[in-house]
C-alpha cells in the first residue's frame, strides 16, 4: 500500500515538543542496560579519578593534585565519550500487516517509524531506516534496498544502502546479520522524508545491507516494528537473529502492533470464511463455526505464540506494544498522545545522557 | 405476445437474477491476519450453506445480467413506443354511391345518410387529440375513384357536401373497392391510412371482417325496407334468325309485399300489350312471361311506391329480326330456302362462302362463314386424324359429338395463311385466328374463328358444308350439321342488337325516352332487405393498419445478447472482475 508523506499525522512542532519533554525528564529515565553513555575521550567531563600507571599522563590535573597536598598522589580528568547513538529502525512488511480488515497496521508501522527517527533525529541520533520484505521468495530484487544520498553536516556526501534480506521461504527476520551494504548517515528531516517516500514506493536502487551490520555497534539500537504473528518457526529464527544483535551489545526493542483485539471483535457467533496471510481458501477451506472456545483457543495461540519469542528475549531486548481498539481503527491521537509519548521503552531509547 | 406477458417475463428475469445474487454463503468471509492461528481449528462440516442477504452490487456479473435484463426491458419498451409512436391520424372514408344508396329509409336516402356519419367521423378527427391529421374520401360504386385527396386541411373537409355523395344510378362491386383499398393515392405512394373506414348499405364482405387480411370498420347504412321491382329480364331468341320469342320477367319483392302490384306493358305509343297484377309467392317472387311479342320499344311499368323506384319502369326494344338476309355463295346446295333465309346480296346480315375463295369481296363488318368444298374431300386422307387441341369452351362445340368429329374423314384443314388470304380482310394476321380444332398433320385448323374486329365483321371456317336437306344419317353428319347451327348462330349473336343497355361509368344515366334504353337494373341493387347490424360509430381507438414499428428495438436486444455471452464468458473465464 502506498503511503503518502501528507499522510504522518504529527507536525513537527509536537515532535520537537516531546523531544524536549524526553530531554527535561532525562535524569529521571532508568539507566536501560544498552543505553549507559561509556566513559571515553571527549570534551564532556565526566568526573577525576585518582592516576593510576599507564594512564595518559596529559589527564593529570595538576592543579587539584597540588592542591590535595598528598605527595605522588595525583588526580586525573576522565571525560563522557561523544559517541552518536545509531537507530536503526526496521519496519516488518509481511502480509500479515496487510491482512487484516481495517487495522491499517501497515500504515500505523510507518508512522511509528517516521515517528521515532524524526525525534531520534532531533537528538543528533544517528537513523537507519528499513523496510523488512518477507514473502519474497527468490527474488533478491524484490527486497527492498534503498540508497539515500544527502549532505552532512559537513558536507560530505553520504548514503545508506539497506537491502533486506530473504531466504526464499518466508520471513527475512533471522538472517537479519547476514545483511551486506554500505550505510551513511542520514541527519536532516528532510533525508528522513526522502527514504522513507523511497522505501514505501520500493523504486531505489538495490544493494548490499552490510551498513547494517557495521551500524549495530555497541550503544546501537535497533527497532524492530511488527506484528510478530508470523509462525513459530519464524519466531524462532527472529530470536536468534536478536540473539546475535545483543551480542554485538546493541540495545533491541520490540514495538509489537497488536492488532487482535480488533480481529476479534470482528468475529461472533456465526459461521466464517476466514482468510488470511499463509491461508488457501480452496486448499485449507477454513469455515469456521466461531464460538467463544474457538476463540479463547485461537487467542491462546497467539498468546503462545508470542510469549515464546519475547519470554526468551526478556532479559535481551525492551518490549512495548501498540494495541488495536477492539472498536475500530487506530486513531492518530491515540497513538501518539496516549501511547507513543507515554511509553517508557521509547522514551529509554530516545533519551539522551541517560545514567 | 402481449406487451405485459413480455414485460412480466423481463422483470421475472430480474427479479430471479436478484434473488440468486441475494444468496450468500452462510459463512460470512473475514480476512484477518491471524488466520493462520484458525488453521488448526476444526473445519464447520458444512461447505454450502445459503443464507438471503442484500445483492452484491458492485458485482460485476450481476451488474452485466442486470444491464441485459434492462436491455430487454428497453427493447420492449422501444417496441411498443415506436409502434405507437406515430401520432398521426390518417383516416380513409370510402362511400358507397352506387344506385341503391338512393333508397330511402325513415324519410332519407341512404346517400344521406351517410353523409352523416361522414360528418361525425370529420368531427371526431377534428376532436382528437393527434399531432398530424389527415382525410381522404373515396366513393366507390362499380369502380372506385377518389374524391378528396389526403389533406390535413379541414376546411376541405368541410367543403365536402351532401351532393358529392349523391347515389349513381350503378352497380356495386366491392372487389373494386377491395383493389382500391391496396392502391395507395397516385400523388403520395407512402401514404398509409391509420384507420379505414367503408360506408356502405352493402353486408360486410368475408374479405372486410375484422381479422381479416384487411381490418377495417365497416359502416353499414342499410335499413331493412320495403321493395319491389324488376329483378331480372331473360331472353330466348331463335338461334339463327336472333328473334326474340320469349321474355321472362323475374320480379322480387323484399320486406313485405305490396298488397296489390299491377304490371302494365305498353309497346310504342302507349298500346297496352299486357296487363295483370301480380301474383308474389311466399318467397316474394313472381314470374312474368311476355311471348311472341312483335318488333317496338316497350314499356314495362310496375305499380305501387316502394323505398327504390329505379327497379319499377323497363324500357326495352324488341329488334326487328324475323327473316335472316343472306349473302350464299355455296353451289349446290339450296340450304338458304330450307332455313327461310333470303338469299340476298343487298344488306345481307351472313355471308356464306366456298373454298376456294378467289378474288372475293366482302363488305366490311359482316359474318363471313367459309366452308370447305361441299362434301367432297380436297385430297387423298389415308390416314385417319384426329384432332390434336381444341378450343375447350367454344360456342362452336357446344353439343357436338368430338369423336364424330373426329370420325369423319373427308373433312380437310387449310392453312391460316390460305384462310386469311380466302376472308378477304387484309391487315388482319394469322395471330389472331382462334383455333378451335386442329388437325395433327399438318397440325393444320380444321375449325377455326377470327373475332370480329375493327371494321371487320366475325369469321368463321368449317372445312365441310353439312348436307342439311336430309336428317342426319350418322353421326358424323348430325356433328357437322351442330356444328353449322353453332357457327351460324355465334356468328349472328354478333350481331345480335341488346333489348337495353345498363348503366356504366361512360354513361351512368338511364334513359327511358328514345332507343337504346338504359336502364339501372343491376343486380342485387334493388334488394332491400339487408338490415344492418354492429354499429355505425366511428372508432378512432381502432386502427386498422397497425404502424410497422421502427427497427430500433432490435438493438437493445442485441446488447443484451452481447452481454449476457460476455457475462457468461467471463464467468466461466474466471475473469478477475467476478
Amino acid at each position: 500500500m502506498m503511503i503518502k508523506r501528507r499522510d504522518f499525522p504529527l507536525r513537527d512542532s509536537q515532535l520537537q515538543r516531546y523531544r524536549l519533554q524526553l530531554d527535561r525528564r532525562a535524569s529521571s529515565v532508568p539507566p536501560g542496560d544498552r543505553l549507559l553513555r561509556r566513559r571515553g575521550q571527549s570534551l564532556q567531563f565526566r568526573e577525576y579519578a585518582p592516576y593510576s600507571l599507564g594512564d595518559d599522563i596529559r589527564s593529570v590535573d595538576w592543579r587539584l593534585s597540588l592542591s590535595r597536598g598528598a605527595p605522588w598522589e595525583l588526580w586525573k580528568k576522565t571525560f563522557d565519550a561523544e559517541d552518536a547513538q545509531q537507530v536503526v529502525i526496521t519496519v516488518d512488511t509481511s502480509q500479515t500487516l496487510d491482512g487484516s480488515e481495517g487495522s491499517s497496521k501497515r500504515v500505523v508501522a510507518w508512522w511509528l517509524a517516521e515517528a521515532i527517527a524524526r525525534v531520534a533525529l532531533l537528538g543528533s541520533d544517528r537513523v537507519v531506516l528499513h523496510r523488512l520484505e518477507a514473502h519474497q521468495p527468490d527474488e533478491s530484487t524484490n527486497d527492498s534496498s534503498t540508497t539515500i544520498r544527502s549532505r552532512d553536516r559537513q558536507g560530505a556526501d553520504v548514503s545508506s544502502d539497506l537491502r533486506p534480506l530473504s531466504d526464499g521461504r518466508g520471513s527475512n527476520l533471522h538472517r537479519l546479520f547476514e545483511w551486506r551494504g554500505a550505510a551513511r548517515e542520514v541527519r536532516s528531516m528532510g533525508q528522513v522524508n526522502a527514504h522513507l517516500d523511497a522505501l514505501k514506493s520500493g523504486t531505489l536502487e538495490t544493494n548490499g545491507l552490510g551498513v547494517i551490520e557495521r551500524r549495530l555497534v555497541p550503544t546501537a539500537a535497533m527497532v524492530i516494528v511488527s506484528d510478530f504473528y508470523c509462525s513459530a518457526r519464524h519466531s524462532e529464527m527472529l530470536a536468534r537473529s536478536v540473539d546475535q544483535a545483543v551480542t554485538r551489545r546493541c540495545a533491541v526493542v520490540i514495538v509489537e502492533l497488536d492488532s487482535w483485539p480488533w480481529e476479534r471483535s470482528l468475529l461472533a457467533r456465526d459461521g466464517y470464511l476466514i482468510d488470511g496471510p499463509g491461508v488457501s481458501v480452496e486448499r485449507d477451506n477454513p469455515r469456521y463455526e466461531v464460538d467463544d472456545d474457538l476463540i479463547a483457543r485461537v487467542e491462546k495461540k497467539i498468546a503462545d505464540n508470542k510469549s515464546a519469542f519475547f519470554r526468551r528475549l526478556n532479559r535481551l531486548a525492551a518490549h512495548t506494544r501498540c494495541s488495536w481498539p477492539a472498536g475500530g481503527t487506530l486513531q492518530p491521537e491515540t497513538l501518539f498522545g496516549d501511547w507513543f509519548e507515554n511509553d517508557a521503552v521509547l522514551a529509554k531509547l530516545l533519551v539522551r545522557g541517560a545514567s | 405476445m402481449s406487451l405485459g406477458l413480455l414485460v412480466t417475463a423481463a422483470l421475472g428475469a430480474m427479479t430471479a437474477l436478484t434473488l440468486n445474487r441475494m444468496r450468500r454463503s452462510r459463512f460470512r468471509p473475514r480476512v484477518l491476519s491471524t488466520a493462520r492461528f484458525f488453521l488448526d481449528e476444526p473445519r464447520s462440516e458444512v461447505r454450502r450453506r445459503w443464507v438471503f442477504c442484500w445483492p452484491r452490487w458492485n458485482d460485476r456479473g450481476y451488474q452485466m445480467q442486470m444491464a441485459a435484463m434492462a436491455c430487454l426491458l428497453l427493447a420492449v419498451w422501444l417496441h411498443e413506443l415506436t409502434s405507437n409512436s406515430d401520432d398521426s391520424l390518417r383516416v380513409h372514408v370510402c362511400v358507397d354511391v352506387s344506385g341503391s344508396m338512393a333508397t330511402r329509409q325513415a324519410g332519407v336516402t341512404r346517400s344521406q345518410i351517410g353523409f352523416e356519419l361522414l360528418s361525425r367521423i370529420v368531427d371526431q378527427i377534428e376532436g382528437s387529440s393527434a399531432a398530424h391529421r389527415e382525410l381522404r374520401v373515396s366513393l366507390f360504386d362499380s369502380e372506385a375513384e377518389e374524391l378528396l385527396p389526403a389533406t390535413s386541411d379541414s376546411t376541405r373537409w368541410r367543403a365536402l357536401k351532401s351532393e358529392d355523395f349523391a347515389a349513381r344510378k350503378l352497380g356495386t362491386d366491392l372487389m373494386s373497392l377491395r383493389r382500391w383499398s391496396k392502391q395507395p393515392p397516385p400523388d403520395n405512394p407512402a401514404w398509409r391510412p391509420t384507420h379505414w373506414v367503408v360506408i356502405s348499405d352493402q353486408p360486410r364482405p368475408q374479405w372486410a371482417e375484422p381479422d381479416a387480411e384487411l381490418p377495417l370498420q365497416w359502416l353499414d347504412v342499410a335499413d331493412a325496407v320495403a321493395n319491389h321491382g324488376v329483378a331480372a329480364i331473360e331472353q330466348r331468341r331463335d338461334p339463327l334468325s336472333g328473334r326474340v320469342e320469349f321474355l321472362s320477367l323475374k320480379l322480387r319483392a323484399y320486406g313485405p309485399p305490396p298488397s296489390q302490384t299491377r304490371i302494365t306493358v305498353t309497346r310504342d305509343a302507349a298500346r297496352v300489350v299486357h296487363e295483370q297484377d301480380v301474383a308474389w309467392d311466399a318467397n316474394g317472387v313472381a314470374n312474368v312471361e311476355l311471348s311472341k311479342l312483335p318488333a317496338g320499344n316497350y314499356r314495362i311499368e310496375l305499380s305501387g311506391e316502394d323505398a327504390w323506384s329505379d327497379d319499377n319502369l323497363v324500357r326495352l326494344t324488341i329488334p326487328d329480326a324475323t327473316q335472316v338476309k343472306v349473302d350464299w355463295r355455296v353451289s349446290g346446295q339450296p340450304l338458304p330456302q330450307l332455313l327461310d333465309w333470303e338469299a340476298s346480296a343487298d344488306h345481307p346480315r351472313l355471308v356464306v362462302a366456298e373454298l376456294p375463295i378467289r378474288n372475293a369481296q366482302f363488305s366490311p363488318g359482316l359474318p363471313l362463314l367459309i366452308v370447305g368444298n361441299g362434301s367432297r374431300p380436297i385430297g387423298p386422307r389415308p390416314n385417319l386424324w384426329f384432332f390434336c387441341s381444341l378450343r375447350q369452351g367454344s360456342p362452336l362445340l357446344e353439343s357436338v359429338n368430338l369423336d364424330a368429329l373426329e370420325a369423319h374423314r373427308e373433312a380437310v384443314s387449310l392453312p391460316i395463311h390460305e384462310l386469311l388470304k380466302g376472308c378477304g380482310q387484309p391487315g388482319r394476321t394469322e395471330n389472331e385466328w382462334q383455333c378451335v380444332l386442329k388437325d395433327n398433320n399438318p397440325g393444320n385448323p380444321c375449325l377455326a374463328t377470327l373475332p370480329a374486329h375493327g371494321p371487320w365483321g366475325a369469321v368463321v371456317w368449317m372445312p365441310v358444308l353439312p348436307d342439311l336437306t336430309r336428317l342426319a344419317a350418322s353421326s358424323e353428319e348430325l356433328a357437322w350439321q351442330t356444328v353449322f347451327s353453332n357457327a351460324v348462330a355465334w356468328l349472328l349473336a354478333e350481331r345480335e342488337v341488346p333489348l337495353f343497355e345498363l348503366t356504366s361509368r361512360a354513361a351512368p344515366e338511364p334513359q327511358f325516352d328514345v332507343p337504346p334504353f338504359r336502364l339501372a337494373l343491376h343486380p342485387d341493387e334493388g334488394d332491400t332487405s339487408h338490415q344492418s347490424v354492429g354499429s355505425r360509430d366511428f372508432e378512432i381507438q381502432r386502427r386498422a393498419t397497425p404502424e410497422e414499428p421502427a427497427p430500433w428495438w432490435q438493438f437493445p436486444v442485441l446488447l443484451a445478447l452481447l452481454l449476457l455471452v460476455a457475462e457468461r464468458v467471463m464467468a466461466f473465464a474466471r475473469l478477475p472482475v467476478f
